[in-house]
């Protein structure tokens, strides 16, 4: 798998990591490998290091692949979102996020970070300093508006 | 005023005759790409300098220079680098591989999209290393499959300019980068700067070289050159202009994801952050603080930009157009109350830092002012997380604390954890906890399973990243690889 393979697919899938399929056939057809992230994600989540890319399954509902965290590379419309100055980002999804969703942490590792989310893209994107940085990009199914 | 481009209309040899007009002017664009004063390469030294360019460039240092290869299009392209005076449209607009479009990779075993196929073939065409005919496929020929037509070309192309030979181009390469980049000089002939408006075909202007020392001693002149073909100069042309609208529907698609409904944040702030102020404000906020942010956001820009007093006042109009001072927190205090008063700071934080691109000190400043006149009016609530860190960023020093923000960034000064800790930062883990903790607890609390689950990956991202600062990551690292 090539970095320029994460090609977002708005509520589908990264690449060939689809929301839905099982981690083992994960680990079987790609490069990644068990990691453990906390103590709740030991058994629901895979690693590939040369990607920077960590993929966590629904551990509640066994619903297959939930979230795709991409920590170095995540293209869409041809660019790498990773790294990319948050303005530009909204330029390229055409979407404003919901300020509702806007929460901020410091993760201790150079700066806080403003968290947005982007439902139609089914974006979670982690801003450090306007940079989609470190952690930043993460893709995730479109979630339905009511349960 | 265009330049004339740069041509050569037959080979440079050194271990053979050549036409002195045409030595003379490839030394010229030699000593112009290498940055040498003009005649500073002689005819005597152009084998030399030739050879010393190709093996930079990795091309094979023979000194030879064909017509059309590759040690002359890596000078055009150099060249053409050098000299265009503006950015064309179509790279101001899609940036890097602009012409080239690629939507994914194109090659053996690859995704080979019919769109790229076809701009593949176009501009593999006009490189010289596809023959036209294959390149004026209509694109809705192309499958999958033709993509074994394109790898030899591609290989080829490899092999010419010292790149891994493996048959594959993929976005952003090292292949597409140097087609991109030898493209520009012959896509500026053939179709103009300006590929929404690409310019009339004119028949190429035919110059007959004449070797210094005819290979033949005669008393009669012998022109060294065929008829030019005008059939293959049209179908070039054609190519070329194909390329264009390739480009040309990347910039219409580029053009349209910016106008969408929501409209992003605007090119020029001047003219925009009156509107912005107002979508914002649309959005939720009360408007008080919209309009003290962008008030202040003006002031900023002002100074840094030098604006004239005349736009400096033409903008504030435009505010007061768009967010007028008399309307202040009437409707807004509806849709600032309950939960959305505890996202105040934060969406505050947001507006400044991000969208208005400033400093999110300033903005910590702004809402702890507001947190501050709630607290008066008695509308202080149980202090969220949000609101604790507008309060840090307000209560202190602005210029102290961006000073040292900037010097914690260098690792000059001292911080509780940071570059200048020994990587594998034990603490990492527990110092996340508390967080990880809230989020628990909201998750516990939130409304809806779609909620939930974005806490949920809210929870996981602090704990992967305390567990990889845990781990000893280097936190600088990643974001050079990035860049």
């Amino acid at each position: 798998m090539k970095p320029s393979d994460l090609m977002l697919d708005p509520g589908k899938g990264v690449g060939l990591i689809r929301f839905g399929d099982s981690l083992d056939k994960l680990a079987e057809d790609l490069a990644f490998e068990p990691v453990s992230w906390g103590d709740d994600s030991n058994r629901a989540s895979r690693y590939n290091e040369e990607l920077d890319v960590t993929v966590f399954e629904d551990d509640d509902d066994g619903e297959g692949i939930e979230s795709v965290h991409c920590d170095r590379y995540l293209f869409y419309r041809q660019q790498n979102l990773v790294g990319m100055r948050f303005k530009d980002f909204v330029v390229l999804v055409g979407e404003v996020p919901d300020f509702g969703d806007i929460d901020y942490f410091d993760l201790d590792d150079g700066g806080g970070h403003f968290v947005f989310e982007f439902d139609r893209h089914g974006l979670q994107v982690w801003v450090r300093h306007q940079t989609l940085t470190v952690s930043t990009v993460i893709a995730h199914p479109i979630y339905d508006d009511d349960e | 005023m265009e330049t004339e481009p740069f041509q050569l209309f037959d080979r440079i040899d050194p271990d053979d005759r050549n036409d002195d007009e045409e030595v003379s002017r490839f030394a010229g664009a030699l000593d112009k790409v290498e940055n040498r004063p003009p005649g500073a390469t002689r005819p005597a030294d152009l084998g030399e300098r030739t050879k010393a360019f190709q093996s930079t460039r990795g091309l094979k240092p023979d000194g030879l220079v064909n017509e059309r290869g590759p040690t002359f299009q890596k000078v055009a392209a150099e060249l053409h680098e050098k000299t265009r005076k503006t950015t064309e449209p179509h790279r101001k607009l899609l940036g890097r591989g602009a012409n080239l479009p690629l939507w994914g990779s194109v090659g053996r075993g690859e995704s080979n999209l019919p769109g790229d196929l076809h701009s593949t073939a176009r501009g593999l065409a006009l490189t010289g290393h596809l023959p036209t005919r294959t390149a004026l496929r209509p694109r809705d020929e192309w499958q999958e499959e033709d993509a074994r037509d394109i790898t030899p070309a591609i290989e080829r192309l490899q092999r010419q300019h010292g790149l891994k030979v493996d048959g594959v181009m993929t976005p952003f390469g090292p292949t597409h980068e140097r087609m991109d980049h030898l493209l520009g000089p012959r896509l500026a002939e053939l179709a103009g700067p300006d590929m929404r408006a690409p310019k009339t075909p004119e028949p190429r202007r035919h110059k007959q070289p004449v070797r210094s020392d005819p290979f033949v001693p005669t008393r009669f002149f012998t022109p060294f050159v065929d008829p030019p073909d005008r059939e293959e100069e049209r179908r070039e042309v054609e190519v070329a202009h194909g390329l264009a609208a390739d480009i040309r529907r990347d910039m219409d698609f580029e053009l349209q994801a910016r106008a969408t409904d929501q409209a992003a944040p605007a090119i020029d702030s001047r003219t925009e952050v009156g509107i912005k102020a107002e979508q914002v404000s649309r959005n939720g906020l009360p408007r008080s603080i919209v309009r003290d942010l962008a008030v202040a956001r003006i002031d900023e820009l002002a100074k840094q930009e030098d604006w004239s007093d005349e736009v400096r006042q033409s903008v504030r109009l435009q505010l007061d157009e768009h967010l007028p001072a008399e309307q202040e927190d009437d409707e807004s205090v509806e849709v600032a109350a309950a939960p959305a008063i505890a996202a105040v700071p934060a969406a505050a934080n947001w507006l400044w830092a991000l969208l208005f691109g400033g400093s999110a000190v300033g903005a910590g400043a702004i809402a702890a002012d507001q947190l501050r006149k709630n607290e008066v009016d008695g509308n202080d609530e149980s202090a969220s997380p949000n609101r604790n860190e507008a309060r840090k960023h307000g209560n202190r020093d602005d210029n102290e604390e961006g000073d040292n923000r900037r010097e914690k960034r260098r690792g000059k000064v001292a911080s509780d954890s940071g570059k200048n800790e020994p990587h594998g930062d034990a603490k990492a883990i527990e110092k996340a906890q508390p967080q990880v903790d809230e989020i628990e607890k909201r998750i516990q609390d939130a409304p809806t399973k779609k909620e939930k689950k974005k806490l949920k990956v809210k929870k996981r991202n602090i704990a992967k990243t305390a567990q990889k600062r845990a781990k000893g990551e280097h936190h600088g690292e990643r974001g050079k690889k990035n860049r």
